[in-house]
């Protein structure tokens, strides 16, 4: 293998692994925090890709809207970067107070009913609505063929490196070290720690530890709501991207230790590369193959990777 | 001045009626104590007032500083006032001595104040660097994970952490002394007695009647739920009750 395929591969996983991680890094938070599984979470990925495409393009659609021709602001892909995960942070808000708070005393299985049937019948509405056939976005041109920088242009070994790809990984990074440093530096992170392991006393404290537990749920809506965007820019945006997204998130969540984020990050990459070294030696098993890494792992790990871990680890 | 009121107070866990009718009040200033065998009620007392769920009080009141606090929530209690050292600690123990003491400041934080009663936002009680003088060994340990502490410090940043909350006016100290030495217990109940002569107002809630007798001005006996015996500490310490506690 030549370096720039090697280069290639290693963007390919990674990107890869940053979606899920985009993805899962809210599910998990929700889950070790709030003691909630939330499969609705799926819907916030499809949706964000739906918004996304209709904020950054202008195109027909099927279903119910295939009658009104043309629909989009057409603003293209920065501004849909931008206001998309706004729109699924405020979507999030909505969530926690209508959906997931009423349901945080009740038991596992009812969660899982209830946020997996949201799921599914949201599938359906965007299926009734935008079609089932498959959209693909729009990309700048900015965004096309290998990563180049000013000046020196494409680097050695790294014009099998796509834009696109180096794009979602950058911003994964960043968005990773955003969550440790609210976690770590901000008040509502402290409270969100301490709430996590006793939220009564966080309460005689005079902590309302309703209101962080909140803006976390949105926080993790929004970075789904920006996955689905990135998501989107990479592959096809149909209606059952959502489940597809949300299963290996969830194993992933699982394989890392539910509410470890150090736990996420490295579930996530493992993913991710099993994902592209499939792609590889064994395309039918592309899919399947996140589900054997799980069985290897929690074989070994029982409770995940990180097991023990708090939130914000 | 009466700064605390329980009237009547009917509590249940469930099915089970744990208070029964308890009445007892608190002037401003004052260290009372509350005395009883195990399952006598005296957390639960501890849980009515601080307005946490269960227990679920179904009649009597509770009132303090002129406010009936009966249905009020446990945050809101914490920032009307009252500060509550629980039993067992409660540290946090995944985050550090700071963390822990920085929690109660966060009762400051904007959101955390928006749409309140009026409540809360004032300065702490005690700045940290008078806790420190109180409790020296925080200072040297505030790096240190709360879960790693030994449990006569664990008491102590329990207590400091209650201290941070802005303008307390009633400490409720539930089985402060609980598990530790008997050097520590006597530590303790010197930071105890520090903090009352400050001008605290302090509900003692303790087995170990000899180290609450040697803190409190008047105290309380709680028996099956109810208020036995009330007095003096003198009467207390003269009066025959083996009957129902611990001596």
């Amino acid at each position: 293998m030549t370096l720039d395929a090697a280069v290639g591969f290693v963007f390919i996983a990674l990107s890869v692994a940053s979606l899920y991680l985009l993805v899962a890094i809210g599910l998990s938070i929700v889950f070790g925090s709030l003691k909630y599984v939330n499969m609705a979470h799926g819907v916030l990925y499809l949706g964000g890709a739906y918004i996304g495409l209709l904020i950054a393009s202008n195109e027909q659609f099927g279903g119910l809207l295939s009658d009104f021709g043309a629909i989009g602001l057409g603003w293209g892909f920065v501004p849909a970067l931008i206001l998309t995960p706004a729109v699924i942070f405020v979507l999030g808000v909505a969530m926690e107070r209508l959906l997931a708070k009423p349901f945080y005393d009740r038991d596992l299985l009812e969660q899982l009913l209830v946020t997996f049937g949201v799921l599914i019948a949201a599938q359906e509405i965007f299926a009734i609505v935008f079609g089932r056939t498959g959209t693909i976005y729009p990309r700048p041109e900015w965004l096309m063929g290998a990563i180049s920088f000013p000046l020196i242009g494409t680097p050695p070994g790294m014009s099998a490196a796509s834009t696109i790809r180096v794009l979602v990984v950058t911003l994964t990074l960043v968005l990773i070290g955003v969550i440790f440093a609210f976690f770590k530096y901000t008040d509502y992170g402290l409270a969100v720690r301490a709430g996590t392991e006793d939220s009564e006393m966080a309460e005689m404290l005079g902590i309302r530890v309703g209101r962080p537990f909140l803006l976390i749920f949105a926080i993790g809506a929004a970075y789904a709501g920006l996955a689905g965007v990135l998501g989107g820019s990479l592959f096809n945006v149909t209606s059952g991207i959502g489940m597809e997204i949300l299963i290996p998130s969830l194993v992933i969540v699982i394989m890392g230790g539910v509410g470890s984020l150090r736990g996420t990050v490295i579930g996530s990459l493992l993913a991710g590369f099993v994902f592209a070294l499939a792609t590889v030696v064994a395309p039918s098993m592309t899919q399947a193959s996140i589900y054997l890494l799980a069985i290897v792992v929690l074989t070994i790990r029982p409770s995940g990777i990180f097991p023990s871990a708090k939130i914000g680890q | 001045m009466t700064l605390l009121e329980l009237d009547g107070v009917h509590a249940h866990y469930g099915p089970s009626h744990i208070l029964r009718g308890v009445s007892m009040s608190i002037d401003e200033g004052e260290v009372v104590t509350l005395l009883g065998r195990n399952g006598a009620g005296k957390t639960t007392t501890v849980r009515s007032i601080a307005g946490t769920e269960p227990p679920e009080i179904r009649s009597g009141s509770v009132r303090f500083d002129g406010s009936d606090i009966t249905d009020w929530p446990a945050d809101d209690i914490a920032m009307g006032g009252i500060g509550v050292v629980p039993e067992g600690r409660r540290l946090f123990t995944e985050l550090t001595v700071e963390e822990n003491l920085e929690l109660s400041t966060i009762t400051r934080s904007w959101w955390n104040t928006v749409r309140r009663r009026g409540l809360g936002g004032g300065e702490s009680t005690m700045e940290i660097g008078e806790l420190y003088d109180l409790f020296p060994r925080l200072e040297e340990r505030k790096a240190q994970q709360a879960g790693t502490l030994s449990g006569g410090e664990q008491q102590m940043l329990s207590i400091a952490r209650t201290l941070r909350l802005p303008d307390l006016d009633l400490l409720l100290l539930d089985e402060p002394t609980e598990g530790l030495a008997p050097q520590i217990v006597t530590a303790v109940g010197d930071s105890i007695e520090e903090i009352a002569d400050q001008g605290l107002t302090v509900l003692l809630i303790e087995q170990n009647v000899h180290e609450a007798l040697r803190i409190a001005d008047r105290g309380y006996v709680l028996d099956q739920g109810d208020i036995v015996y009330q007095g003096t500490t003198e009467e207390l310490e003269n009066e025959d009750l083996d009957e129902y506690l611990v001596v």
